[in-house]
């Protein structure tokens, strides 16, 4: 029947209305908001641990339900940003064709009745044979655009300039839309993870970042060389820096220096500098050797593993081994108890010659009743040591971010294109004939009241001043 | 004089000034009025030299930076942009009025500073950027901008209800006419608005080049979203939904709320990138 059938219409109309409106999106605003101040109150990503001590077993359950201790990836957050995504198409698409309107040229007559609603009219003669060549250059001037109508009088004109700024808000709307499309590009087929990667040694994968495996980066990255500097006299990093090689094959490709702030790129794969720590492992030890009737102690420096010759004599010394946190288990086995250096020991092996003298641990701090190596009359202490660092990188992979950097360029666009530009329109009806003429103006401005006031007046007093001098016989 | 003399007397000064602010408006003297525009200007005045001050000893002491590196710092720096912009505001409308409800929070935020440990910290190196500067100058600038919104929607109250009931005394009558205040502060907003989310945009290309992530759901980040959804809110009930009076009115001071926990209850109360703990 055609009643219910228009009845549908109507309805359909209004749900297709109220997908495009101001009050759904506010409606989505606030479940947004809300949404998102839940999600920084409960820790996101934790162990269920942390959940548990803090909101009991049972609160547990209903939290892994909801998905809330990973909010913002939750099915229904994203859900709640696809509807957001949907009411900004939907809205842009509904106010196009009054947009297209605004942008496309002004109408040059006013709507009828509109004269009394305007704040800003004066009315002037003009004494020039035809005003059209003043006026151009009057409103080109202050960078209006003139159309007008009719070649004899009256004559209808209106300047207008800054309709452009009309396209502020739809700028803004398709930039929240792009960078919602660059996020979910690049959550879809990005990645992300990191690496701790010791001084002088070579990874060609990354962890992945929330525990999924490991990825091959398809290059080999290499730590040449990791340093910290600290602030004078206190253990505040001031700057820490990586010196890192992409290698390829068997070729160095790329070279770079990575500090916080300036990460290294290839292949579209980003490597930025994030922590730093201590191996528990160490590059050389410093050993002194003394031989104590003879009063005679040499300090030597010996990289962990090969033997060294001490120069001048027939000893050799190699260090086998190096924990930084020595310990005896139960077995009388040395194992180390954590990476920290509370108790540093190196095992070390002394020759003379081909001779073994001394098989036995070092320690750097001395035991009550073991501290150095002692053989007859050699003394060997552990003094110092070269702890190897090593260098935590955040590797990430984003394709979605140039996508997301044009949406915020595009913003700023919109922001500016709304509240710096402003809308002005000035309507000019010309009455009467070569000699004495009439004009009539009518302003409008969308914002700045008051510096329109001032630019209107300026145009008028310009035009009227101008407009009362002849111009010699036979031009104009 | 050195940098804590002039940091107390910047104290004093917006102190004197809303005295002056307030007392105008409990006894309406124009003399009041008079003495409180200057006492907030030399006041602006002495705070920009406190902070060129810090800036420049900084950098004697080898750890030079911007100053607005921690709570100290950014708390100093809200208060300078609360006072610059209502000064702005005041010299644009010649309303004095609003002063009341307005220095008062540059005084609050100036004050406790004062009592907030000031000694100069280097910088972590994650805060040496260039980006620094201008993501939290511009933030800041758009607090001080909600800041004074805030103060005008807390008169827009007052007026309202003096209106209903239809006197004409008091601090009320001092005030412009209520719609006039609702012009005002859609004005700030306007103003902090874009400012806000250069802020945050900022924040987020450079947390894309320290840490390869422009958007982690970080508390403060998240909650910055936030703010700017109740101001996007604000904007558009009021621009296309017609929304007037006391609900955008409310809706204003609850940005500004929402401000305050951005600003501090985030990084007092929650952990996360922008800790201070």
């Amino acid at each position: 029947m055609n009643s219910s059938s228009s009845e549908r219409g109507a309805g359909g109309e209004r749900i297709w209305r109220g997908l495009g409106s101001v009050r759904l999106a506010l409606v989505l605003f606030l479940i947004l908001g809300l949404s998102s101040i839940v999600g920084t109150i409960v820790p996101q990503g934790a162990d269920p641990a942390v959940y548990q001590r803090r909101y009991g077993e049972g609160a547990l359950k209903l939290l892994s339900f909801l998905g809330l201790e990973d909010l913002f990836h939750s099915w229904w957050f994203i859900a709640i940003l696809s509807l957001l995504s949907m009411n900004l198409l939907i809205c842009s698409f509904q106010r196009l064709p009054s947009l297209w309107k605004v942008l496309r040229a002004p109408d040059i007559k006013m709507e009828p009745g509109r004269e009394k609603d305007l704040p800003f009219q004066r009315s002037f003669p003009i004494l020039a044979g035809n005003p059209r060549p003043l006026v151009d250059e009057v409103f080109w001037k202050k960078g209006y655009q003139i159309r007008s109508e009719g070649e004899t009088s009256p004559l209808y004109l209106v300047a207008s300039k800054g309709r452009w700024s009309r396209m502020g808000p739809y700028l803004v709307h398709l930039s929240v839309l792009i960078v919602l499309l660059g996020a979910t590009w690049g959550a879809l087929f990005g990645f992300r993870g990191y690496l701790n990667l010791p001084e002088g040694e070579t990874a060609d994968s990354f962890a992945l970042q929330g525990g999924k495996g490991w990825k091959k980066m398809g290059f080999s990255l290499r730590c040449d060389d990791f340093e910290a500097s600290y602030y004078e006299g206190t253990r505040r990093p001031k700057d820490y820096r990586s010196q890192l090689s992409v290698i390829e094959g068997e070729k160095e490709v790329l070279t770079k220096t990575v500090r916080v702030n300036d990460p290294l790129s290839y292949q579209g794969i980003n490597i930025y500098q994030s922590s730093f720590g201590k191996t528990g492992q160490v590059r050389s030890v410093t050993l002194s050797l003394e031989d104590r009737p003879r009063n005679e102690s040499l300090q030597i420096k010996a990289r962990v593993g090969s033997p060294h010759r001490v120069e001048g004599t027939d000893y050799s010394v190699q260090v086998t081994r190096f924990l930084p946190d020595f310990a005896l288990d139960e077995g009388f086995l040395a194992f180390s108890r954590s990476d920290e250096f509370n108790n540093p020991a190196a095992l070390i092996e002394v020759r003379r010659g081909d001779r073994p003298l001394l098989h036995t641990w070092v320690f750097a701090k001395p035991l009550p009743f073991h501290g150095m190596g002692e053989k007859g009359n050699l003394h060997v202490g552990l003094i110092d040591f070269e702890a190897i660092q090593f260098t935590g990188l955040q590797v990430n992979y984003d394709p979605g971010v140039p996508l997301v950097w044009a949406g915020f360029a595009l913003m700023i666009l919109g922001l500016m294109a709304s509240l710096l530009v402003t809308e002005r329109r000035i309507w000019i009806q010309m009455t009467g004939e070569e000699g004495g003429w009439n004009l009539q103006l009518w302003g409008f401005s969308r914002r700045g009241k008051g510096a329109f006031e001032q630019e209107f007046m300026r145009i008028c007093t310009e035009l009227q001043g101008k407009g009362s001098i002849l111009p010699p016989k036979g031009k104009g | 004089m050195n940098f804590s003399h002039l940091a107390g007397a910047t104290v004093l000064l917006y102190l004197l000034a809303s005295v002056a602010y307030i007392s105008y408006a409990a006894i309406r003297a124009p003399i009041l009025a008079r003495l409180a525009s200057p006492l907030t200007c030399l006041g602006l005045l002495v705070q920009t030299a406190a902070i060129a001050w810090r800036t420049v000893t900084s950098y004697r002491l080898g750890m030079g930076h911007a100053p607005f590196s921690n709570l100290y710092e950014s708390m100093v720096f809200f208060s300078w942009c609360i006072a610059l912009i209502y000064i702005i505001f005041e010299w644009r409308t010649k309303q004095k009025i609003f002063g009341a409800f307005v220095i008062p929070f540059a005084l609050l935020t100036s004050a406790y500073a004062a009592i907030l440990d000031s000694q100069i910290e280097p910088l972590i190196p994650a805060l040496k950027s260039n980006w620094l500067l201008i993501h939290v100058s511009v933030s800041f600038l758009a607090y001080g901008a909600f800041a004074l919104s805030c103060g005008i929607s807390m008169a827009y109250l007052i007026k309202i209800r003096q209106e209903k009931a239809e006197t004409d005394g008091g601090l009320a009558g001092l005030l412009p006419a209520s719609q006039l205040l609702d012009e005002y502060s859609y004005k700030g907003i306007a103003v902090g608005f874009p400012l806000l989310t250069l802020g945050i945009l900022t924040g987020a290309i450079w947390a894309q080049y320290a840490w390869g992530s422009y958007w982690s759901w970080d508390p403060k980040e998240t909650w910055s979203l936030i703010v700017w959804l109740i101001y996007a809110g604000f904007l558009h009930a009021r621009i296309v939904g017609g929304w007037r009076g006391k609900r955008t009115a409310v809706l204003c001071i609850l940005g500004f709320a929402g401000v305050i926990f951005l600003y501090l209850g985030v990084n007092l109360l929650l952990s996360g990138l922008h800790s201070y703990n």
